[in-house]
């Protein structure tokens, strides 16, 4: 992928002889960074899986709708953060939760059922923290702490001004200190 | 590919406790053009389900064409008789080949459950047929902004 600038890049993934072909090597560039920026906002590994799969099938499908008036990343970065978004406001109606509410009792049982969270003390986790954020905080939270993105970086994904992400940001980790003051002793 | 350059924060999200199955990533990539590939042989069936309908259609709108042309050559003594067939007909008829009938039939013979059940199949034809990003992106905006 590197060794074409992005807009021909985007040509390969755009024309059907080279389609396949560039759709692997973007999956291959971006499966791991993707993940990780979806588990961040989902936490359970299953649920990761799922949205993952779904983004890139939307990429795939979607990619002539990409103006390339952002980075490519940019876009795709954001059609995860749409679709592991969409995928919380999915389970919380399933529910039967309110859309404002966070998801925290319930993702706490998923969580802890989840194999591949190994919790030492549950209660004294990070992720069990970020579980009780709203999914927006949660996902900017993840996005700075755990992705070490920059703040300019998170608002252009989120088309958010810089301002709000760092307000965001501020906040989620002020209730996470919260949480651990409540919980550590 | 600012981000991509950086080197991986894995083992952040690891020490704290999130890990994934081993060789998942591996994986991925055929997974991935499994789903594309049933995606698309199930748009096809539905294509195909819908292109299915068009016989019923066909032959239903024959069916009251040909009701309509016995009724106006029967006298009005054997209206109770005609109603029953009528009732009858439209009992035979399948909720899907009625759309293809003018609206003040359709209307006449549709219950809430119909009108629903058909509703609900439209919106979910226009979903298939249109990706709805930029009503995912309008979402998420105003998520974000609450």
């Amino acid at each position: 992928m590197s060794e074409y600038s992005e807009s021909e890049f985007v040509a390969h993934l755009l024309h059907p002889s080279t389609r396949e072909k560039a759709f692997k090597a973007l999956i291959n560039q971006y499966k791991e960074p993707l993940y990780w920026h979806i588990r961040g906002i989902v936490l359970i590994h299953e649920d990761a899986d799922d949205v993952l799969q779904n983004t890139f099938v939307k990429v795939y499908r979607n990619i002539h709708a990409f103006k390339q008036k952002s980075k490519l990343y940019t876009w795709i970065f954001r059609i995860a953060t749409n679709e592991a978004l969409s995928y919380v406001q999915k389970m919380k109606k399933i529910q039967g939760m309110s859309l404002d509410s966070p998801l925290s009792s319930n993702l706490e049982k998923r969580l802890i059922a989840d194999p591949y969270f190994n919790p030492d003390q549950v209660e004294q986790t990070l992720v069990h923290a970020m579980s009780q954020l709203p999914e927006q905080q949660r996902n900017i939270f993840s996005m700075r702490y755990l992705q070490e993105m920059k703040f300019k970086e998170i608002a252009k994904i989120l088309d958010l001004s810089i301002g709000g992400v760092k307000s965001s940001y501020h906040l989620a980790q002020k209730k996470i200190k919260i949480h651990f003051k409540d919980k550590t002793f | 590919m600012e981000y991509m350059k950086k080197k991986s924060n894995n083992n952040k999200f690891k020490d704290h406790g999130l890990n994934v199955p081993e060789h998942y990533f591996e994986s991925l990539e055929a997974r991935i053009f499994q789903q594309l590939q049933s995606e698309s042989n199930s748009e096809f069936s539905k294509g195909k389900v819908k292109f299915l309908w068009w016989p019923y259609i066909a032959a239903a709108a024959s069916l009251m064409l040909v009701w309509h042309v016995y009724q106006l050559n029967e006298s009005s003594s054997v209206n109770v008789a005609s109603d029953m067939a009528v009732e009858l007909i439209v009992e035979e008829l399948n909720p899907y080949t009625l759309v293809s009938l003018n609206e003040t039939e359709l209307l006449a013979t549709l219950d809430q459950e119909d009108y629903e059940f058909l509703y609900n199949e439209a919106i979910e034809w226009d979903e298939w047929e249109e990706e709805a990003l930029e009503q995912a992106y309008l979402f998420t905006e105003f998520q974000l902004m609450n």
